[in-house]
Order: C-alpha cells, then structure tokens, then sequence
C-alpha cells in the first residue's frame, strides 16, 4: 500500500523545513554484500558481523538518534545506543509495489517495512528469510492471530509493527447521521460533488465488493471483480477526486469544505478534529479494513543478529507507546494499554492525539479485530483489482 | 534580406568546408550520454512492450504483441479505454497549448517592441517563476483555486456566488488548462520573442511607408514572419505537455487523469509493465511525429520565414 508515503513525506518535510535534518544516510541503496546468510547455514557472531545496516523504509521511521527527531524518540534508541546512528543506512521506501519491484532487480537491504498483504509477494519470490523469534525478546507480546499473517511454512518472515483502520470520515455538521452507517455514503448522489475516493488501486475495488455484498472482498472472483468496477464507475459520477496524498491533498480539501467524505485514517480524523471541524469516523455496517505493516529480513543479509535486535529495538512496548504518541498509530504490540498512551487533555495539554482519535484505534481492545473488521489480506488477483481501478480512472 | 541570406548561407558552406571528421570525438561525451541515457532506455521499454523483457516473474518474458493490440482500437473489437484517454489528453494538450501561444504572443510582441532598454529585465521577471519548483506553483494554484480558497472567498464576499464557491475552479479539466497554460507561458513567449526581435525593423518601415496601418502591418507582415516563432512555441508547449501527470494529479477531477497518469501508474502503482511501455512508446511516436512535422520550422532560421 502506498498508504503510509504521505505521512513520511510529510514529516521529513516539515522536518526539512525546520531545518533539523541531519541526513544519516550515505548513498542509499547500498548493499550488505551478497551471497550466504541462508537459513541453516552456520552464522558468524554478533561480532563477526559486518554491522552497517542498510534498511529500507518508510521516511519519518527511522530510528530514534539517526535524525535530530522531535518525535519518535524510542523506536530504534536501543539499538542506536549499542551500535551507533552512522551504522545504519536508510534508503526511502515508497509504495509496496515499488520495493518488491526493486529488490526483485538486484537491489539489496538487510531490512524492509513493507505492509500485511504483500508478505506473501515477499515469501514466494524468494526475497526474504525467516527470523528467530527466539531473538527477539518481545515477540511474545505481539498480536498473534496478526503474526500468523507473517508466517509460511511455521516460519516467521514478517514482524507485524504499526497499525491503523481505513474507513469513511466525514463532516458530521454536513452529513445526515441516517446516511453515516455504509460505505455506500461513497455513492450518495446526496452529496454529489462533496465526496473523495482514495486513489488506493486495489483498495476502492475491496470496498466496491463490501457493498456489493462479496462473501471475501480480498479474493474475488473475476465476475465480483467486474462488478466492483461497475459499481466504482458509478461512483465516479459523485466524486469529486481521487486523493493521492494524505496531507497534500486529501487534508486540504477536507478542511478547506472541498470534500465532505472520504476515505481516511484514524491519524487524519485526529488532525481534522485538532483543526477544529465536526468530524466523524464511520463504523460502517460492512465493517472497517484494518492494516498492519511491518519488518522482512532480507535473503541476503550477512546482518543476521543486528536485523534481529534492530526489529526489536522498534516491537517493544515502550516503542509501540511512542508511536502512537507522535503518530496516533496502533501496533501489533497487545501490551499497550489505553492508560499508556498520551492523550491530550487536562493532565496532558500537549499531547497530540485526541481522545476522540485514540478510542477510534481502541488500542488495548482485544476485539479490535473482530468482525465485522476486514483485517488486510494478500489479494491473489492483485493485479486483476489493479487493472480494473485503472479501466475505472480511465472509464 | 537576400543579402543576408546568400551570406548566411556562404558560412554555412564555408563551415562546413572546414568541417573535419577528425573532431567528431567532441561530440563523443553527449553521444555517449545520449546512448546510455535516453536510447538504450527507449530499446528496453519498446522490449517491455512487446514482453520480451517483463517485470513479472509469470508469464516469463515471450514476444507477444497482446498488450499493443489490447491498447489500439483498430485492433480488436469493443472499447479501449486507454486510447480514449490519449484522445482525451491531446484535446486538452491542443487548447492549452493554443490558449499559452495566444496569451504569449501579445507578451512578447511588448517585449520585443514596446519595452526597450528594459525588455531584458523585464524578460528576466518573466522567467522568474521558473525559479521556483514546477511541483510548488502547481501546489501554489490550490491556495488561489479551493471551496475556502482566494477567489471563492472573494467571490462569496461579492456576494457573486451567493455563499456557495465556485465549484468547478478546482480539481476540475479548467484548473488543468489553467495550471498548464499558467505555466507555460512565460515559456512559449521567449521563441516568439526572439523571432520579433529580430525582425528586421526596415521591413516594417517600409510597409508604413507603403501605406499600411499599424494593424494592417501586423496582419500582412509582422504576423506572417513571425510565424516559425509562433509553431515552434505551440510545438514546445504541445510535446512536453502531451506526456503531464503532476497537474492533473494535483488539480483535476476524477474524471480528468490524463494519459501520462496512466503510464506513470502503469510503472509505479500496478505492476502492468508492459502497458506502461505500451503507451510510453505510443506517446513517444507521436512526439517523434510532431517534432518531423514541425522540424522544417524548428531548424528554420528563427529571423526569418521559412525557406
């Protein structure tokens, strides 16, 4: 998903813009050296590795103490504190498709974030291997039924880390209540013209299927898929725009009365509240989509053991606490309680998320997942939901 | 003018008299750059689109030209929605790139003959906006062009509008052209500037001594030499603007992605590569068309008609 570049670019900009960027980076792109590091292959110590990291991800993530950070000061510190900020080797991570695409034509990493239903391209393109989960000591407070998203085989190719909901928000002072309860509010001829859809390529075409009424909106069949489209064409008489960034775009439009509806984040819903705007975020009756995304270790890492205590370093409660604080991001992490959070109120003025956007993530509520959530899948016809929203932009 | 002319053309023999093969590697760093950088780049699209390279690990890259025939209506039956959008995208291309010469000229034609000693600042004022990055001023067009944005706000305050904005200022196909003709403009003045400026001013004397007015001197004389200066600035707006998708990503509406959105899709969101090359090389041959076609006004001598 490309989901998570907005808010990454968002943030380095605004950090460019204070002029705090210390660009740890050198190069980018450069490998950890190929060959060897498979499984059960005889590995040299900690020590005898060669220790400079090289990680591909999502700008803003990086670990605490490689940038000056005013936010997100925990995820990553232990690690920087035991081998050194200029040890690691960020390079930008754009969109899940891109990263497959590019590790695919030779380039290398040690480590990638990528998101819950592109695991599988991972895995079955021979791109990763899997973690011992006995490295790392915070496994055992992650989600499980969230790790068996990362698991082929009884291996653990993926360590699930931040989180969110994707569903409808919308202007409460402008949207009739009765209207609020679907994601068929995205069809309302009431609200022609006041309406945007994300322009999420497989994402419009799972909610096409939720209101059609698909038994799974991840796996449809090539007729389901054709009547998404149909329904999504339709849909584009009421919409206004596809948004393509969150804080760009999508943010602007719907503070400045653009747009009324549209898809978004419990993050955005925050801000839009912090804006001052009367704001909802629908449970809709379909249910909403939740995401995770996380850490793959790639094949060719010669960086077995540090890959293992960096992706620790980030998993750990207090880390998963501080990413909710800067990011008003869930985590995979079942520890975090409501009561750890900051929230912004009498006893806590400058927290950044608000009460109303932290119970929208109900953090620490065992059925978060539960139905009628639809938590992200791998979408085996991806590329046939990729067409179909192409033909619907095209249409 | 014939005077002129025959010199010219006398140096050009004279240079290329003393033209010699011998200094043909000071071209060899461009070529060579333009061998790695654009034409082996160009081979590799036009083999993604015929599947004889593929970013897909199934099916494994065989030539095939299914993708070519799924894209061009003349080769199957029914719809093709992506050649639809070309059609769509060049009708766009074509008003802007007429609405950005028509607005330039009367620019340039103050340039070149109105303001003087001045006309080199002023020139320089006219191209300060290219300092300033494409992305911003398109991003710049939002704040003048949203529900809350200056012009609604100033049109709610008249009361024109009644308290609602304007709708279709924004994320529209009229934000598009406004945004693209808004951008090329100061571009497309600078060859109609050069070629007024050259003119050679006795001719319009002449013409006035002749008898005609101002407007018919324009109509009969500095129009007609003007005009490679004219093509050659709807050419330079037309070609780089046929291949857009910053604008219409930023500005347009739902319906409104022009073809460049698609090919940029095509490479960086779905996977379909060889629709990408497919359309890339499509868009590319038309360009290579245009610039054919107007090449006889391109190479032309800018002062002058074409010969």
């Amino acid at each position: 998903m490309a989901r998570r570049m907005d808010r990454r670019r968002f943030l380095a900009s605004t950090a460019a813009a204070g002029g705090t960027v210390l660009i740890s980076a050198c190069g980018g792109g450069s490998s950890s050296g190929g060959g060897g590091g498979g499984s059960g292959a005889s590995r040299p110590p900690i020590g005898k590795e060669p220790g400079n990291l090289s990680v591909y991800e999502w700008q803003g993530y990086e670990a605490a103490g490689t940038k000056a950070q005013t936010y997100m000061k925990v995820p990553g510190k232990s690690y920087v504190d035991q081998f050194g900020a200029s040890s690691i080797n960020y390079t930008a991570f754009q969109s899940d498709d891109a990263a497959v695409a590019k590790v695919l034509s030779g380039a290398e990493y040690d480590l990638a974030h990528p998101c819950i239903s592109y695991v599988r391209d991972w895995v079955d393109k021979g791109l990763v291997q899997p973690f011992d989960t006995s490295l790392l000591t915070n496994y055992n407070e992650l989600d499980p039924e969230v790790l068996k998203a990362g698991q082929v085989d009884g291996k653990q190719y993926w360590i699930p880390w931040d989180s969110g909901y994707s569903s409808v928000m919308y202007r409460t002072d402008k949207i009739d209540p009765a209207d609020a309860t679907s994601w068929n509010l995205f069809w309302n001829p009431k609200y022609a013209g006041k309406i945007s859809m994300w322009d999420g390529f497989t994402t419009p075409l799972v909610i096409a299927g939720l209101v059609n009424g698909v038994s799974n909106p991840y796996d449809m069949s090539d007729a389901e898929i054709e009547a998404a489209k149909q329904k999504l064409i339709e849909q584009k008489k009421v919409n206004k725009f596809y948004w393509k960034l969150e804080y760009d775009d999508m943010q602007p439009a719907f503070k400045s009365g653009d747009i009324w509806v549209t898809y978004a984040w419990p993050n955005d819903y925050n801000d839009m509240l912090a804006a001052g705007l009367k704001t909802g975020y629908m449970d809709p009756s379909e249910g909403r989509l939740a995401w995770y995304c996380g850490f793959i270790m790639l094949k060719n890492s010669q960086n077995y053991y540090h890959c293992h205590k960096y992706v620790d370093s980030f998993i750990g409660h207090d880390a998963c606490v501080d990413l909710f604080n800067a990011f008003v991001y869930a985590s995979a992490n079942t520890t975090v309680k409501k009561s750890d959070l900051a929230i912004k109120g009498p006893s806590d003025p400058k927290a950044y998320a608000l009460p109303a956007a932290a119970d929208a993530l109900r953090i620490g509520d065992p059925n978060r997942l539960a139905a009628p959530v639809h938590l992200e899948q791998f979408i085996p016809q991806r590329a046939a939901y990729q067409a179909a929203w192409e033909e619907v932009k095209a249409s | 003018m014939s005077e002129a002319h025959t010199a010219g053309r006398r140096r050009g023999i004279l240079l290329r008299r003393r033209w010699r093969p011998g200094r043909a590697w000071l071209s060899l760093p461009v070529t060579l750059y333009l061998l790695a950088g654009l034409i082996v780049p160009i081979i590799l699209i036009a083999l993604y689109s015929v599947h004889l390279l593929t970013n897909l690990i199934f099916p494994p890259a065989k030539f095939d030209l299914d993708t070519w025939k799924s894209f061009l209506p003349y080769l199957h039956e029914g719809t093709s929605v992506y050649f639809d959008r070309f059609k769509t995208s060049m009708a766009i291309t074509l008003i802007v790139s007429t609405v950005a010469v028509i607005a330039a000229y009367p620019l340039a034609f103050y340039l070149a003959f109105v303001a003087h000693r001045r006309r080199y600042t002023l020139l320089l004022v006219l191209l300060a906006p290219f300092f300033v990055s494409y992305l911003l001023r398109v991003y710049a067009w939002t704040v003048m062009l949203s529900s809350d944005g200056t012009i609604n706000s100033i049109l709610v305050e008249l009361g024109r509008a009644k308290g609602h904005p304007v709708e279709w200022l924004f994320h529209s196909k009229f934000a598009i052209g406004l945004v693209l003709a808004y951008s090329w403009i100061p571009f497309v003045a600078l060859p109609i500037f050069v070629v007024l400026e050259n003119l050679d001013k006795r001719i319009l004397e002449a013409a006035q001594d002749l008898g005609a007015n101002r407007f018919t001197t324009f109509m009969k004389v500095t129009f007609p030499l003007s005009l490679p200066g004219v093509i050659a600035a709807f050419v330079f707006v037309l070609i780089p603007t046929t291949g857009e998708f910053v604008a219409p990503s930023l500005v347009g509406g739902s319906n409104d992605s022009m073809f460049g959105n698609f090919i940029q899709d095509s490479f960086v969101s779905t996977t379909d590569w060889a629709l990408g090359a497919v359309m890339a090389m499509w868009l590319m041959s038309i360009v290579v068309l245009l610039i054919v076609l107007s090449s006889r006004y391109l190479t032309a001598d800018l002062r002058g008609p074409a010969r």
